[in-house]
């Protein structure tokens, strides 16, 4: 009986409404597409076509179901454009659950903006976007755009699944080569999902069909490494205007070298002198790279300005000379211009920021988003970051290092792999002395010292100013702990050795509880780890640990005289596949006794079913680094 | 001879001070040698000089312009001052209409190199403009050669067809060491001014005489025709306000409870108040004078007052709601209910209908005002007195002087015959009757009757956000705790939970609470997620083995378990704004624990109640044993939703008292 009268309900609203399309209702969504998702992507499809080397054809139709308000972000409701991209197409018409037309919208309902992000002085971005507030949910967007554009160096990548609690019911992308330009492509995590590719001279297609919505994990590896994506590249491409070279990383090192670096590296007679001068005398080329690196971070800064070829050709070095500031590219280009002059020999070298990932060393196309230089060093590579002002000299941090690059050298490009800073070498080693009084205050002096990327993470403290930093450790080191003041402090940058070196003295008032029976206190004062990750019931992706580290506390507490020493907890150690803690204590004698403790953090990928051990390796740590003792009354 | 050579010294000393200057271009030794601010060493850089200048001039073509001249001289102390190297400047550029223009810019960046000055010009070709959308662009430039220790120097002017004066901006989040103003108006122009901020300088006010030449042509002659120009030169008196000031210190935003720190910074706007040409053969016009006109203005607005009467767009609904709901209360709820629900907020805030209400009520989107006087007509409608009331929302400020711009929100009020009031803001989908959202929880607003007239009424939340949690655990006897937590959220503190997370998954919100304290959820419920007239109610099972610490076989535990305040969220020593809780806020916590067999107390924290002046806040706390329990009652309250600068130092300490108490265990030993 329930049925037909659905049918029925049905049939009249399709009857009243004639822009129903009953394609588009939620209804027709299986299950297991909705499971945690916050949208489904009905059905995409992206077209291009190949019409020179200057010039393609980009066009995307995107039906893409919004299930809830968390959803309203795969909407993207927007194209970008520039310079040399043009917009021929674009409106969207938005459906309510059942499949009727709610709104629709053409072209010139779309606000046109600059799409330069905050931090950026000149781009040529812009965008074309809809706002729109969602009435109700859930609804139906239907996409359509179409770009022409002269630069065909970025052919737009295929990614069907592009993030977390999105579900793909249908996505499919299609290139045509009419020309038979040549060209090359790359499938990668094809194996694990039902892609269908066909591939023939003047056309290449890619479909997936049901892909259920991935959730997002703490400590994951990145969806990135692990969904579907396919990369058509043009082996000669255009970027704005430039015919680029692309047969493989040797060529297309050759032509940035020719078409994008030669020549924008000379500089004023007078900056060659000056040049000269400061390095005169000394012998080893290294010592004289540090004399230019330095001279380089005291003159300049670093400002983003994306002019030149798409954002890929550097600002002449000579310009950068003249008003001391640049971007990534015309900075290294600079450096890379006065280590010339020194007689030091650098590679121009490309890499993705940020995140660790790599160029892909068997696939070349336009690739990365940073640029950092590169010192041969009879092959122990020294690498620059050349838009810090206070970098130690070859030190990267975790900004760029432990993956592969692209260095241009004259004889083309080299995959070559960044200097990477493992567990052990992110080194903190905490001594503190801490006398404790009869009503329970603390005074301590605490030197700590910090390597690697540990280092990296503290250093530019430095530049602090004194409230700055009493407000810095009071709110951000030792967040845990009240009425802790800053008495005393003096930093040291060693940045030879890339040591930074905090020398502190502190009080807390009421540390210790105290009354007439009891004494009790946390023998961690300083360095409590209190990070434990989130728990899962099922874990369904691999356990990242991104960084490694150690850490080394030695704490010599002195007793007041009228307390004594009594039990000392025991000596505690873990050891786990992820990494070690130990706690012990010492008596020294009848008034101070010293706490020492290690933890050591190994970076690696697990699989999931490890998961629950590192859960519990890092709750262990965290209650054992509250422990509390109590010394006795005498 | 004494006094003389005082004279002399002090005549001296003033020529010293006063013989800084701040012409453009010329920057001296001194400020390139300095090398820390020397009454804010904390400061990454400063204004060394603010200059403005503003004043009308007239074109034949366009009559009246408003022409603003700025320069700032900033030092730059440290690397993180070089973001000040980097100016911005906004213009109104729209597709179509009246453009301002920016012109003159110049900029020099000065050093001190070896003992030598050097100075770089900003290059034009370095100078970017951007269209950020259609109605607004930016000129922007960073400086060339900034290090620790440039001045820079930058001038430029801009151009505006529009009569309005921009705002003038006393404190930066930066220090000023000398600042100086001076806005001319002509007399057939009256502005008035609002001050906002805790830092003001008085301006200086006198009057000048200027004038305007205007050129006609005048034809003449009948087979010859003669051209003539003719100039009327027309003089006027000119209002002028200077402002001068010296060493205003930095506002910097690193502060917790502070809704707009752009509120706290001292400054003043200016808005039209009239025109009167009558002594050049025209004539008077007032914008606005006070409150009441300015309400009765907007209340004549074809955009307000018009919107509010169009009838009959919901007249079946509203005939529906009808069918039900009887009385006045009824009423109320059951309109309020339909146009909440039906309607959804586009995000932007006006006094005034964007789309109109008949357009807004068929697709359902619109901004503030499509969607309360959609209310407010459906509700008069029904036969309820109500109203529309002009709100300054939260970021708009606290209006002083009656400008239009001091209203930029407007919700709804019923009155009934009693004198009792509802007031209403349908945009806001977790709202209900006198529960308003923080963006119009903001001072007073202004109630508009329907024949234009209007009158206060206050808009601070009338009842306390409220958090109240029954904690009842039991400890077992492997020291961990299992138990049952509910916590019944109202008001403010309701409607903001509700908006946060009711669109969040139930497994989600409770990894998420797993995560925050520390504890294995079991079961985890939510009530009453959507009855907004109902308390929002969370119960949780839970277990956790984080709680009881065991030290040498006793037994240490807080009495308030995750519920302790275990930090002092005013860390600072002295500020200078208020705290700003948007409401009156109250948290109660009761916990009972039950205590393993063979344990017994040795010791329970001592009660504990404490006050701030003027009765703003209050905690009480008490801990007491009964047989095996442990019942523990904390009250946290808040009566004002501001807590005033003078009172800082009083509510940093009541808070280090408060954690210092909480966080007191209570000893268990072992029988």
């Amino acid at each position: 009986m329930k049925k037909p009268s659905l049918i029925f309900f049905l049939s009249i609203i399709s009857f009243l409404s004639n822009a129903q399309d009953l394609s588009l209702s939620v209804l027709s969504i299986p299950k297991e597409m909705k499971e945690n998702a916050n949208a489904v992507l009905r059905n995409e499809q992206i077209d291009i076509t190949i019409l020179a080397i200057d010039e393609m054809l980009v066009s995307q139709k995107r039906v893409v179901t919004i299930l809830n308000k968390l959803g309203d972000a795969d909407a993207n409701i927007f194209e970008h454009y520039d310079n040399d991209t043009k917009i021929t197409k674009l409106s969207a018409i938005i459906y309510d659950a059942l499949g009727n037309e709610i709104n629709k919208y053409s072209k010139t309902k779309f606000s046109d903006i600059s799409a330069v992000d905050g931090g950026t002085l000149y781009s040529d971005s812009r965008a074309k976007y809809l706002e729109y507030t969602p009435t109700t949910y859930p609804y139906t967007l239907v996409f359509e755009s179409e770009y022409k554009t002269s630069t065909t160096g970025f052919i737009p990548w295929w990614f069907p699944i592009d993030g977390y609690f999105i579900s793909v019911e249908n996505s499919s992308y299609t290139i045509h080569n009419p020309k038979l330009i040549p060209w090359k492509n790359k499938k990668i995590n094809f194996t694990d999902f039902k892609v269908i590719a066909e591939e023939l001279p003047n056309k290449i297609s890619f479909s997936i069909k049901n892909q259920p919505a991935l959730n997002y994990e703490n400590e994951a590896i990145h969806y990135r490494e692990i969904l579907p994506k396919a990369i058509v590249s043009l082996i000669d491409f255009s970027l704005k205007g430039v015919i680029g070279k692309n047969e493989n990383w040797t060529d297309f090192g050759l032509w940035m070298n020719e078409q994008l670096l030669k020549g924008r590296d000379e500089l004023s007679p007078a900056t060659v002198a000056k040049i000269k001068s400061l390095v005169s005398g000394v012998e080893n080329p290294i010592e004289r790279a540090k004399l230019v690196y330095k001279f380089m971070q005291d003159k300049t800064r670093y400002i983003s300005v994306q002019v030149g070829i798409g954002g890929w050709e550097p600002i002449a070095a000579n310009l950068v000379d003249d008003v001391g500031y640049g971007d990534c590219k015309g900075l290294t280009n600079y450096t890379k211009a006065l280590l010339n002059v020194a007689d030091v020999t650098s590679y121009y070298t490309i890499v993705y920021s940020g995140e660790k990932n790599d160029i892909d060393k068997d696939f070349s196309s336009l690739q990365g988003n940073h640029v950092i230089l590169n010192i041969p060093n009879n092959g122990k590579d020294i690498w620059l970051e050349c838009t810090s002002q206070i970098m130690p000299f070859g030190f990267l941090g975790d900004f760029t290092d432990d993956r592969d690059v692209l260095v241009i050298t004259p004889d083309g490009g080299i995959i070559k792999h960044t200097a990477s800073y493992k567990n052990e070498q992110n080194l903190q080693t905490s001594k503190a002395t801490i006398q404790l009084s009869e009503k329970g205050n603390v005074e301590a002096t605490l030197q700590i010292i910090s390597k690697g990327i540990q280092y990296d993470d503290k250093f530019y403290i430095e530049s602090f100013t004194q409230p700055e930093l009493i407000k810095h450790y009071k709110s951000s080191v030792w967040e845990y702990l009240n009425n802790v003041e800053i008495k005393n402090t003096s930093l040291k940058n060693d940045k030879q050795n890339v040591e930074f070196i905090e020398n502190i003295e502190v009080s807390i008032q009421n540390y210790a509880t105290v009354n007439e029976t009891e004494y009790l206190l946390g023998v961690n004062v300083f360095n409590k780890n209190s990070f434990v990750p989130k728990k899962y019931r099922d874990r369904k992706l691999p356990l990242k640990i991104e960084r490694g580290f150690m850490d080394k506390d030695e704490f010599l507490f002195k007793i007041p005289s009228n307390y004594t020493i009594e039990i000392l907890p025991a000596k505690t150690e873990i050891t786990t596949k992820f990494g070690h803690y130990k706690i012990s204590f010492i008596k020294n004698d009848d008034t101070s006794f010293t706490y020492f403790r290690e933890l050591i953090i190994k970076e690696g990928v697990f699989p999931k079913e490890e998961y629950e051990e590192y859960y519990s390796f890092r709750k262990n740590v965290a209650k054992l680094d509250n422990i509390r003792i109590a010394i006795i009354k005498k | 001879m004494i006094k003389k050579i005082f004279l002399l010294m002090f005549v001296l000393v003033q020529t010293i001070v006063f013989s800084q200057d701040y012409k453009f271009g010329k920057v001296s030794k001194q400020e390139l040698e300095e090398q820390f601010h020397p009454i804010d060493s904390t400061a990454d850089a400063a204004y060394l000089y603010r200059y403005r200048r503003t004043y009308f001039d007239y074109n034949d073509q366009n009559g009246f312009e408003i022409i603003t001249e700025i320069q700032e001289r900033i030092k730059i102390y440290t690397s993180e001052g070089f973001k000040k190297a980097n100016k911005t400047i906004s213009y109104y550029n729209p597709e179509s209409g009246d453009k301002q223009t920016v012109s003159g810019i110049n900029a020099y960046t000065f050093n001190l190199i070896d003992g030598k000055v050097t100075k770089d010009k900003l290059g034009k070709n370095d100078i970017f403009n951007e269209e950020k959308n259609k109605f607004w662009s930016l000129q922007k430039f960073t400086m060339p050669n900034i290090k620790v220790g440039s001045v820079i120097d930058l001038e430029y002017q801009i151009r505006s067809p529009y009569l309005s004066i921009s705002d003038v901006q006393f404190q930066f989040d930066i220090p000023v060491k000398k600042l100086e103003y001076k806005i001319t108006i002509p007399e057939y122009y009256v502005f008035n001014m609002k001050m906002k901020g805790y830092y003001f300088v008085n301006p200086k006010e006198t009057n000048g005489k200027s004038f305007l030449t205007i050129n006609s042509k005048t034809r003449t002659g009948w087979y010859v025709i003669n051209t003539s120009f003719v100039n009327t030169k027309i003089d006027f008196r000119t209002n002028i306000k200077e402002f001068s000031d010296e060493n205003i210190p930095a506002l910097k935003d690193n502060e917790p409870f502070v809704a707009n720190m752009d509120n706290y910074r001292g400054g003043i706007t200016f808005e039209l108040a009239s025109t009167n040409f009558m002594a050049v053969g025209g004539e008077f016009k007032s914008y606005t004078s006070t409150w009441e006109q300015v309400s009765k203005k907007i209340f004549e607005s074809t955009s307000f007052g018009s919107e509010l009467e169009k009838l009959s767009y919901y007249t079946d609904d509203l005939n529906k709601i009808l069918e039900t709901a009887k009385t006045d209360p009824e009423k109320v709820g059951a309109i309020f209910n339909f146009v909440k629900n039906k309607m959804k907020w586009n995000g932007l805030y006006s006094k005034y209908s964007d789309n109109g209400v008949r357009k807004t009520y068929k697709e359902n989107v619109g901004n503030v005002a499509d969607i309360n006087l959609i209310l407010i007509a459906m509700l008069r409608e029904a036969g309820l007195n109500a109203n529309p009331v002009l709100v300054s929302s939260k970021g708009n400020g606290i209006p002083l002087f009656p400008t239009l711009d001091g209203f930029d929100y407007v919700i709804g009020i019923v009155q009934f015959p009693d004198n009792s009031y509802v007031l209403l803001d349908a945009t806001e989908p977790f709202s209900s009757p006198n529960l308003l959202p923080e963006r119009a929880l903001n001072w007073q607003g202004r109630i508009v009757q329907k024949d234009g007239t209007s009158s206060w009424i206050p808009l601070t939340a009338s009842k306390h956000a409220m958090e109240e949690n029954i904690l009842m655990v039991k400890m077992t006897d492997d020291l961990s705790i299992e138990g049952l937590l509910r916590t019944k959220y109202e008001n403010l503190n309701a409607l903001v939970k509700r908006r946060s997370e009711n669109h969040l998954k139930e497994e989600d919100l409770k990894t998420k609470l797993e995560e925050s304290l520390k504890i294995e959820i079991e079961d985890f419920k939510i009530g009453n997620k959507e009855e907004t007239d109902k308390s929002l109610i969370r119960t949780v099972k839970f277990s956790s083995e984080d709680l009881v610490e065991e030290i040498n076989g006793k037994l240490y535990v807080e009495p308030l378990l995750f519920l302790t305040v275990r930090n002092n969220p005013f860390k600072s020593e002295e500020r200078k704004y208020p705290v700003d809780f948007v409401t009156a806020w109250k948290d109660v916590h009761r916990v009972t624990i039950e205590i393993p067999a063979g344990y017994s107390i040795e010791k329970l924290p001592e009660p504990l109640a404490i006050a701030l002046p003027d009765d703003i806040g209050v905690f009480k706390y008490q801990v007491t044993q009964n047989a095996n329990k442990i019942s523990t009652v904390a009250i946290l309250e808040f009566n004002s939703p501001l807590i005033l600068p003078d009172n800082y130092q009083f509510l940093k300490d009541f808070y280090s008292k408060l954690v210092l108490k909480e966080t007191e265990k209570v000893v268990l030993v072992k029988q």
